[in-house]
């Protein structure tokens, strides 16, 4: 179910009502829990089983661990959270791309394998619920915090629908204390949470789907044909729907959560005015950033061991952190390459003391729009076909070439965008969204909104899955 | 604080009702009417109804021509059946879409088939165009998808501000311009029937077609063709179900181009006798001779009633007549 369609608007007014009966908290958090399985069901009623299955074995698994002392048999027990988990990615994520490079280093070994067809569907959004389930029986293993009281309250804190398939990737910290007790919803919270949701569904259904979306299609479908202006836009443009895909979604899930009475963390905060890759990986997807960072960077060792090693735990990390986004070699040169940025970063900023300038000054300006060209670069190799595809776009952004895919409206139209989104998100750089909002006098707040609603009225009507619903 | 939120959003909602009727109002001033699009999705729902019950419907299958000419309300109060469903697919050959119901045991009604030359008796054009698509979405299709296609075909089926013409893209394309939208001369509803305004502009919808590559598929290749059909029509019997072709009207560039590149004894007269069931050409029957296609293929919203009349009064006649009826 996809928040850009009506059959959402159905849902979640149904969801919103049940939720504002005067019935018990724990009739009204099951109420919640059903309608978020059928959230998940209805894109593919069977797959229901992965995430109870997921659910399942981290409620015991969590519960057995934190009563035991003996480290052996803890290990073991984690080990079957991470088999579960990890098991359940590998084959559904990785199933087939395993078998694929497997062929292939049998073939160049001289064997002539041929494995059978793996016609293996992934199930929507099992690469962040998984990840969500495993983070709380990790917290457990490293005594972080206390399993769940109640089963109910984890089997919502996994299930919770306006973060289920593409996050954020919420902690059990943050969210099972919401569950304890019900909290009565304001109308600030309704009104924040009702304007993230329209705000957000504009992000997506207008300057994602239609102002950039067919721009970055047209280019990165016939990549031989791009002249240079047209690689430029095709990728400013893919720099711009991935994000106001992703930051749209996550600003309709938390705006959601807010109408329900559950605060979820942010996700983005003004990513493409980053000072650096570093500051850039602080901003955007944040809560995959910190994931990776505190389950997967640490438990590595971190900086702990000096600048090599530190450099190659960020390697590590980058590069399984690619692969998270998807079961192709692209993406792990895509995360290669920021993790090559990151150390690179680092080793500047220790050697040579360079620090990211203070002020308002040229030099931030300069070093956010740096960083901004090589991140919006780097994601030719997350959205072209092939890596031969990506090479393409970069060899036509270097060399100048006539171009013949983009007209002028579309030029101009990603042209105008992109100003727009770097000016409005360096306007936001130290700055909380929410709290602007209401800084913004309640008559222009309507305007706003009013403009945001009619645009998404008028909008070209198919319904887009988000982007992210992939990973 | 909350009440800032309570009139921020009261003041919004006001906004977009007000622009938003207004909005609406000034393009129905201009002729536009409501007009459902999502037609995959909704042709998988009405596939759906053909086997709901107990599946002894009525389908319509083929191309534009039975999509825009069978008005399945009048048809059904012309012969006393159920009203149709709307199975024709813009474009497209009837032979998938009735070897599908013919693959079908739960249907056990009659499909009324429509026989476009150009498009049955086309060697160029590919059987498998569209509806092989229409299949496969059918076959794929979430119950999720399917609810949602049948609240947006609601929605598109009252407000024009949902049109193609007037949405995104292509309305600023057509602003800058400095033109404003022309009202469209089709609407489709949600029962996928195609009224077609009642004064088009005089256009040979398909003669770019006939021009550009339709040729006729031969003698070897209409009997393969008829073979194809007949062996559908024997499945289609072993569950009850039955058919008939019908050859909607045609007139000037498109009647010209089908006689010239499927003349009639090669083509019509030999399909006919082979196909082993009822067939209606409506140029043999005197109350449907006269119905003229202003664009050459599509009759128009103010013929359609009329015309479905009289068509279903032949349809009785030929399928309650055993000897016309013939192996049905």
């Amino acid at each position: 179910m996809l928040f850009n369609s009506l059959l959402f608007l159905v849902f979640f007014t149904g969801v919103f009502c049940l939720h504002r009966l005067p019935l018990s908290w724990t009739f009204r958090k099951a109420n919640l829990l059903v309608a978020s399985y059928l959230f998940y069901a209805a894109w593919n009623p069977p797959f229901v089983l992965l995430l109870w299955w997921s659910t399942v074995v981290d409620w015991f698994v969590a519960k057995r661990l934190y009563s035991m002392s003996d480290a052996g048999r803890r290990r073991a027990l984690l080990l079957v959270t991470l088999c579960s988990n990890l098991g359940l990615l590998g084959y559904f994520k990785y199933g087939g791309f395993l078998l694929q490079n497997f062929t292939v280093l049998m073939h160049a070994l001289g064997i002539a394998y041929q494995p059978p067809a793996a016609n293996i569907v992934l199930p929507v959004g099992i690469s962040f619920y998984t990840f969500q389930s495993l983070s709380y029986t990790l917290d457990v293993y490293f005594r972080r915090s206390k399993p769940a009281d109640s089963f109910l309250d984890f089997a919502l804190y996994v299930g919770f629908f306006p973060q289920l398939v593409a996050g954020p990737i919420v902690r059990s910290r943050d969210f099972l204390p919401q569950c304890e007790r019900p909290k009565p919803v304001t109308a600030r919270e309704l009104g924040i949470g009702a304007s993230l949701l329209a705000f957000g569904l504009f992000e997506k259904v207008v300057l994602a789907d239609w102002l950039l979306s067919p721009s970055a299609d047209a280019v990165f479908n016939q990549v031989s044909a791009a002249g240079s202006m047209d690689a430029w836009m095709g990728t400013l443009a893919f720099s711009g729907q991935i994000f106001f895909d992703f930051s749209g979604y996550s600003m309709c899930a938390i705006g959601a959560a807010m109408c329900l009475g559950f605060h979820l963390p942010r996700n983005f905060h003004s990513p493409y005015a980053s000072l650096g890759f570093s500051d850039f990986w602080r901003r955007w997807h944040i809560s995959l950033s910190t994931w990776l960072r505190d389950y997967l960077y640490i438990p590595l060792g971190g900086n702990r061991g000096g600048e090599t090693s530190a450099g190659i735990n960020v390697m590590i990390t980058m590069l399984i952190g690619g692969l998270w986004h998807g079961a192709s070699w692209r993406f792990v040169v895509w995360g290669g390459l920021h993790g090559s940025y990151l150390v690179a970063e680092r080793v500047f900023r220790q050697r040579r003391g360079l620090e990211a300038p203070a002020g308002a000054s040229v030099a931030r300006v300069v070093g956010a729009l740096a960083t901004f060209v090589v991140v919006t670069v780097t994601w030719t190799f997350f959205r072209a076909h092939t890596f031969g595809d990506a090479v393409t776009i970069i060899r036509s952004l270097v060399v100048p070439r006539a171009s013949t895919i983009l007209g002028a409206g579309s030029v101009w139209t990603i042209g105008i965008v992109t100003v727009l989104t770097l000016a409005g998100q360096w306007f936001l750089r130290d700055k909380d969204f929410e709290a602007e909002l209401e800084r913004v006098p309640w008559w222009a707040g309507s305007i706003l909104l009013a403009g945001a609603i009619l645009a998404i009225m008028v909008a070209p009507g198919d319904d887009r899955a988000f982007i992210y619903f992939q990973f | 604080m909350s009440h800032r939120w309570v009139h921020t959003w009261a003041l919004a909602l006001l906004l977009v009702i007000v622009v938003g009727v207004a909005w609406e109002a000034a393009w129905r001033a201009r002729g536009f009417r409501p007009s459902v699009s999502n037609d995959m999705e909704l042709w998988a729902i009405e596939r759906q109804r053909a086997v709901a019950g107990e599946g002894n419907g009525v389908v319509i299958i083929g191309s534009s021509r039975v999509k825009a000419g069978i008005v399945p309300k009048a048809l059904a109060e012309a012969t006393g059946w159920k009203t149709p469903i709307q199975l024709a697919i813009n474009f497209s050959s009837p032979v998938l879409a009735l070897e599908d119901l013919a693959a079908d045991p739960r249907f056990h009604g009659l499909v009324i088939v429509d026989v476009a030359p150009i498009i049955l008796f086309n060697g160029f054009w590919p059987l498998e165009n569209m509806v092989g698509g229409y299949l496969a979405y059918r076959d794929n299709a979430r119950w999720s998808e399917s609810f949602n296609t049948w609240l947006t075909s609601l929605v598109e089926s009252f407000f024009v501000f949902r049109l193609p013409e007037l949405s995104g893209s292509h309305l600023f394309e057509t602003l800058i311009k400095g033109e404003l939208p022309a009202a469209q001369k089709f609407h489709d509803d949600r029962f996928r029937v195609t009224r077609i305004a009642s004064s088009p502009a005089p256009e040979a919808p398909h003669a770019n077609v006939g021009d550009g590559g339709a040729v006729g598929m031969g003698k070897k290749g209409l009997d393969a063709l008829i073979a194809r059909l007949n062996a559908a029509l024997v499945r289609l019997r072993s569950h009850h179900a039955r058919a008939v072709f019908v050859s909607m009207p045609t007139a000037g560039a498109m009647a010209e181009t089908e006689n010239r590149l499927f003349p009639r004894e090669e083509y019509w007269d030999v399909f006919a006798k082979g196909i082993e069931a009822p067939a209606i050409n409506c140029r043999d029957e005197a109350e449907l001779a006269r119905f003229v296609p202003p664009d050459g293929s599509h009759l128009t919203a103010a013929q359609t009633v009329e015309f479905n009349h009289a068509l279903g009064r032949v349809l009785v006649r030929t399928l309650e007549t055993p000897a016309r009826a013939g192996s049905q």
